[in-house]
């Protein structure tokens, strides 16, 4: 086993005080932009809907929103001319607790009229999230004070006549055109808008909106974007079936003009390759790689596009760079020596994942598999065999590096994977309830062919991970009530903040340390003029710490009340303090957030174990 | 067997350039150059019509009952190679973004493709020029100016589909971006409707307002809708403001024959589906039989409800007509029963001395549009089949040498009119079967004679009805027949080099050709011999 320290295992304490992550069940915020999936669908295409295809309507199928005597009225304006929106759709989810949470359960709808105004009725008394959107703008939940931040629920009694005006700001655009090599409109493809936020594997570009098609002219145009900073992507999805055809020898001249008849040889020799057939030796295919703006396949040398509040950016026109695609195939074989059906998954280190095509994601039934257009990169491929019974799933993991060339034949044998022995334990050495504890290995690299072992601890508080392979993180959750975990030994290594890397035959160790000695920060945050909400985000004063999603770096809601509360942060000679009006989703672990946050805080003190800290925070408004 | 070869490469020569001034997709005769059996190849080369340029990345498709379907795309050099392909027929469709679809056989846009057919061993060796492609460029705006966001925009053209005029969309269509502009392209030169419509209220919203489908120049009236004229290889420009309109809420409940609450399926449909605005809503009952359709935009519909039993057998049905105009319509009852039947007989006409045929094809075509029609392979001379809900009309198609001599259902003429039987209850329908039929061939000269189309229809307009309006097209020796026009009538015939799938029951079309066309009477049994030209287009 190695142990890596670039990203900070991730364990259940941080889940105790976590920020609800209510925008994170709509990844991408903005809905509207692009042309896929938008809710029109009148025109001429098809017939009408059949029974079959009516039934995602029903309100059978919809939970039902729970009714009361409560009701939100409101008006939507346009930020900049404070002008009505009219026709702006109005959404109210009931929430429902839900484990540790809470969930949307139940949604309203309305639309506003023509002087921008809605009212909702009959709601039933609890806490709703409400919404506001129309295609074009930027959605807003209420309450919310940028596109991307999270933002409290409104509480409802009943009987209530709640006021929710909203402000919305038309989207960015970004327009230009995309050319293919030799200069011609490429039409079809697909163009993308992409962010960059953090998550618990690094920095990651994060697909905003929906992509749009260039037409045919090659133009494009993605709208209804909020501010922030974008990177352009193009793909083409007909790359796929991109072939060119050349003679063995190269020469790309051939004569097989109509009026010379007789040129069989010449014909003969002619290699085809398509998406149905090719033969292997002679193929030549030419691939669009994802080409980023002003024109790289490579995402370090792209170029941020900083979108302000309703900016529109055109002429990002791009030239698609053509590489070589690869195609690789191989064959499963099982420990036992047979050909294995297996799910494969190659993964590029930029998070994109490939399966095959053919068989569901998997290898045929004699183990055999082929990944076709691969752009030249580096990559891991994953294997995950059948999970029969009791027994793990034999695992198999290789990096490849592919640079246009074809891999062919690959043999890649599967094997029982590494092991994990537990144990939790008490750092008071008292005996603990461990019997509802459950432990989980999360795998650092998402894609389908990676295995999430769990396993609930005994009432002895041991616990067996199985089928491990690569880098992993701990999850530890079902504590007893009162307990956090201190740290994570493996084989005596501290990795509380460091991933676990697996190789095939590993057998490790892990002790689990809990303690009752739970350190909290809590207190007041004064208001800033009118505004009262927002977050409080505690970290420790080491930018070492600043990782992934770091146990030393914490956020709370601030409550109605004004009050906040943070529990479980590891003992630190020094933290930092700071009350913010909003944080983005996945900002508050973004290094350089948290120097900015440091540059303007003026509140820190050191944590003992088990300690308390009671603080009066500023208000900061961004 | 260079024989069997030409044959099979005429299926796409067409000689002359016509009328759209596009050139010919012509296989080279002498490129034909073995048979030895096994899998045939295509080759070939896409050119630009106008400069002859080779059109690189252009898509060239196959598809065949023979086969699975091909795809390849054309090298720098625009050229193509379909190797491995089973003998028999393929269909072969060629398209690049700028320019305009083709396929083979066609000779102009939206013609009637035919396929290649293909011999054992065979090489054939294609040019196909394209022709560039125009486009309709444009906004929507509201009623206050205001740009729509994603609308969907279609481009749309009458067709004839089983004797009625639809409008097909033509290409994919477009979905307006945040200033409400679209680009509908791929376009042959030619006249075209647009219409533009947007959903705008949510499923159940309180205030429902959205955008009705409007054609340009800005009507909801499809008969104050006017043509967009797209010149070839142009972009033609149009703005047009979306019409508001209020939408409606039906509920109801479903009711079965025993007075149960139905759990049904429901399905409402436009009866303007025919005119390419069509509005299509379904629903399931709740328990208590119960349901909801909201946002029905104003227009004519047809809500039906099916009963869910099995998964293709319809125990129950019922339907209902509704006009909606902004109000909502409430408690809408519909009571379903068991579908009706259809007791067939099929009979000799007097005389007949022959043996019945094996196999006699029905089909019962609902006049609703949208809806599915049913079909039975009747074997003997009884057969039982279930009635569409609704007026429909009912299709025999018999053997060659066998006319209808007369279709009755429950005493009515079929053979003309639609019918609507009701629910529950079993019909007597007798179709009488004649073997003298009357028999119109001869052969067609003048260039394009092969593979021209030869239209035969009564000179009184008001009998350009079912099976009084036929076509067929001429073989590579430009010979035609007909057989069972029905006797006792004037007809006109005419010979043309193209014709679109269904375009002879276009009474547009009729009346155009109808003063070219050449006279004849015909009486029971008559055999008649026609000569005819290909008319100049």
């Amino acid at each position: 086993m190695r142990i890596t320290t670039r990203i900070v295992v991730c364990i259940a304490i941080s889940a105790v005080v976590a920020d609800t992550p209510l925008l994170g069940q709509r990844q991408g915020g903005p809905s509207p932009a692009g042309r896929q999936g938008g809710p029109p669908d009148g025109g001429g295409r098809g017939r009408a809907g059949g029974p079959q295809g009516g039934r995602g309507e029903t309100p059978r199928d919809r939970p039902q929103a729970r009714t009361g005597t409560a009701s939100i009225r409101g008006r939507v304006i346009n930020l900049t001319t404070g002008t009505p929106v009219r026709r702006a759709s109005i959404q109210a989810s009931y929430l429902a607790e839900q484990g540790r949470g809470e969930v949307e359960r139940g949604a309203r709808t309305t639309n506003t009229d023509d002087n921008g105004v809605f009212e909702l009725t009959g709601l039933a008394a609890g806490r709703w999230t409400l919404r506001a959107s129309k295609t074009g703008y930027v959605e807003q939940q209420f309450g919310q004070r940028s596109a991307f931040a999270s933002a409290d629920p409104i509480t409802l009694t009943d009987g209530q006549r709640f006021a929710a005006d909203f402000r919305l700001s038309r989207g960015g655009a970004i327009s230009g055109r995309i050319l293919d090599e030799f200069g011609d409109p490429l039409a079809g493809a697909n163009v993308t808008a992409m962010r960059l936020q953090t998550t618990a594997q690094g920095s990651r570009t994060v697909r905003t909106g929906t992509s749009v098609p260039s037409d045919d002219t090659g133009a494009y145009r993605i709208y209804g974007l909020p501010p922030g900073q974008y990177y352009v992507a193009v793909n083409d999805p007909s790359a796929a079936r991109i072939v060119v055809l050349t003679s063995p020898d190269g020469s790309s001249e051939l004569q097989l003009n109509g009026g010379s008849t007789d040129t069989p040889v010449a014909a003969e020799r002619i290699t085809f390759t398509g998406n149905v057939s090719f033969s292997d030796n002679e193929t030549r295919r030419t691939s669009y790689a994802p080409t980023y703006y002003p024109g790289t396949a490579n995402i370090t040398e792209a170029q941020k596009l900083t979108l302000g509040l309703g900016e529109e950016q055109s002429g990002i026109s791009l030239t698609i760079v053509p590489v070589k695609a690869a195609r690789i195939t191989g064959k499963v074989m099982g420990s036992n020596g047979m050909p294995m059906r297996a799910q494969v998954n190659l993964m590029s280190a930029m998070g994109q994942g490939f399966t095959p095509s053919g068989g569901r994601n998997g290898t045929a039934n004699d183990g055999t598999f082929t990944l076709t257009n691969i752009p030249p990169g580096t990559y891991t491929l994953n294997v995950l065999g059948p999970n029969i019974g009791a027994v793990p799933p034999e695992v198999a993991s290789m990096p490849l590096v592919v640079n246009g060339e074809d891999i062919v034949g690959l043999t890649i044998a599967t094997g029982s994977g590494a092991s994990i022995q537990g144990m939790i334990v008490a750092d008071n050495g008292s005996r603990l309830p461990t019997s509802s504890v459950t432990v989980e290995a999360v795998p650092l690299q998402s894609g389908s062919a990676t295995w999430a072992p769990r396993d609930a601890a005994d009432e002895n508080g041991t616990f067996v991970l199985e089928g491990l392979l690569g880098a992993y993180s701990l999850r530890v959750q079902s504590l007893p009530s009162g307990w956090i975990v201190k740290s994570v030994a493996a084989n005596g290594l501290d990795v509380s903040d460091a991933a676990m890397e697996f190789r095939p035959g590993d057998r490790v160790t892990v002790r689990v340390e809990l303690t009752d000695r739970v350190t909290q920060v809590s207190g007041s945050v004064r208001p800033n003029r009118d505004v009262r909400s927002g977050t409080v985000v505690v970290f420790a004063d080491e930018p070492a710490k600043w990782t992934g999603l770091s146990r030393f770096v914490k956020t709370a809601r601030i409550g109605e009340d004004g009050r906040f509360s943070i529990n479980g942060l590891p003992p630190h000679q020094r933290y930092i303090a700071i009350a913010i009006d909003y944080v983005e989703q996945g900002e508050a672990t973004n290094p350089e957030f948290l120097q900015r946050a440091k540059g303007v805080a003026n509140t820190s003190f050191a944590l003992s174990a088990g300690g308390q800290q009671v603080l009066d925070l500023p208000l900061i408004v961004r | 067997m260079s024989r069997v070869c030409v044959a099979a490469a005429v299926a796409l020569v067409v000689s002359t350039l016509d009328a759209a001034g596009q050139p010919p997709v012509r296989p080279q005769r002498d490129s034909v150059t073995r048979q030895i059996g096994g899998p045939a190849v295509i080759t070939g080369r896409v050119i630009a019509a106008d400069s002859g340029v080779p059109l690189r990345r252009a898509i060239v498709a196959a598809s065949s009952p023979r086969g699975f379907p091909r795809e390849v795309v054309t090298n720098d050099d625009g050229r193509f190679e379909m190797p491995d392909l089973e003998p028999g027929q393929w269909q072969l469709t060629v398209s690049r973004s700028g320019y305009i679809t083709r396929k083979s056989g066609q000779s102009r846009a939206f013609g009637r493709a035919r396929p290649i057919e293909l011999t054992g061993g065979q090489r054939v060796n294609i040019d196909i020029p394209l022709t560039r492609a125009s486009a309709i460029v444009g906004r929507v705006h509201d009623e206050f100016g205001e740009p729509v966001t994603a609308a969907r925009v279609v481009v749309l053209r009458p067709r004839m589909v089983n004797r009625r005029r639809y409008l097909e969309p033509v290409g994919d269509g477009d979905q307006t971006d945040d200033t409400g502009a679209f680009r509908l392209h791929g376009l042959p030169a030619g006249e075209y409707y647009v219409t533009a419509s947007a959903r705008l209220a949510p499923p159940d919203s309180v205030e429902q307002t959205t955008l009705s489908p409007t054609y340009y120049p800005g009507t909801a009236d499809f008969s104050a809708a006017q043509k967009v004229r797209v010149a070839p290889a142009t972009d033609a420009f149009i703005n047009f403001q979306l019409q508001p309109v209020r939408t409606a809420r039906i509920t109801g409940h479903v009711l079965t024959s025993q007075a149960r609450p139905g759990d049904a399926f429901l399905s409402l449909t436009s009866d303007a589906a025919e005119l390419g605005t069509p509005f299509g809503a379904g629903a399931v009952t709740r328990d208590d039989g119960s349901f909801t359709i909201a946002d029905v935009p104003p227009g004519s519909y047809t809500l039906v409800a099916e009963l869910r039993s099995g998964i293709s057998t319809i125990a129950e049905i019922g339907a209902v007509a509704i006009t909606i105009n902004g109000s909502d319509v409430e408690g809408l009852s519909i009571a379903t029963v068991k579908p009706g039947t259809l007791k067939g007989t099929i009979v000799a006409d007097e005389g007949v001395k022959r043996r019945l045929p094996d196999k006699v094809d029905i089909a019962a075509r609902p006049r609703r549009a949208g809806a599915q029609s049913t079909f039975i392979s009747a074997t003997g001379s009884s057969f039982d089949m279930p009635a569409p809900p609704g007026p429909f009309t009912l299709d025999v198609d018999v053997p060659e040498g066998w006319e209808v001599k007369s279709l009755k259902l429950g005493g009515l003429d079929a053979a003309e009119l639609a019918i609507d039987i009701g629910g529950e209850q079993s019909v007597p329908v007798t179709v009488v079967l004649s073997d003298r039929t009357t028999d119109v061939s001869g052969t067609v000269a003048g260039a394009g004679a092969d593979g021209a189309y030869v239209v035969v229809f009564p000179s009184d307009s008001s009998n350009w009805t079912g099976r009084r309006v036929r076509s067929a097209q001429t073989d590579s020796r430009g010979r035609f027949r007909i057989l069972g026009l029905p006797p006792g009538e004037r007809y006109l015939a005419v010979a043309v080099g193209e014709l679109d799938e269904g375009q002879e029951a276009d009474p547009d079309f009729l009346f155009q050709v109808q003063n070219s066309a050449s006279a004849f009477d015909l009486r029971a049994d008559e055999k008649r011999t026609l000569d005819l030209k290909v008319l100049a287009p």
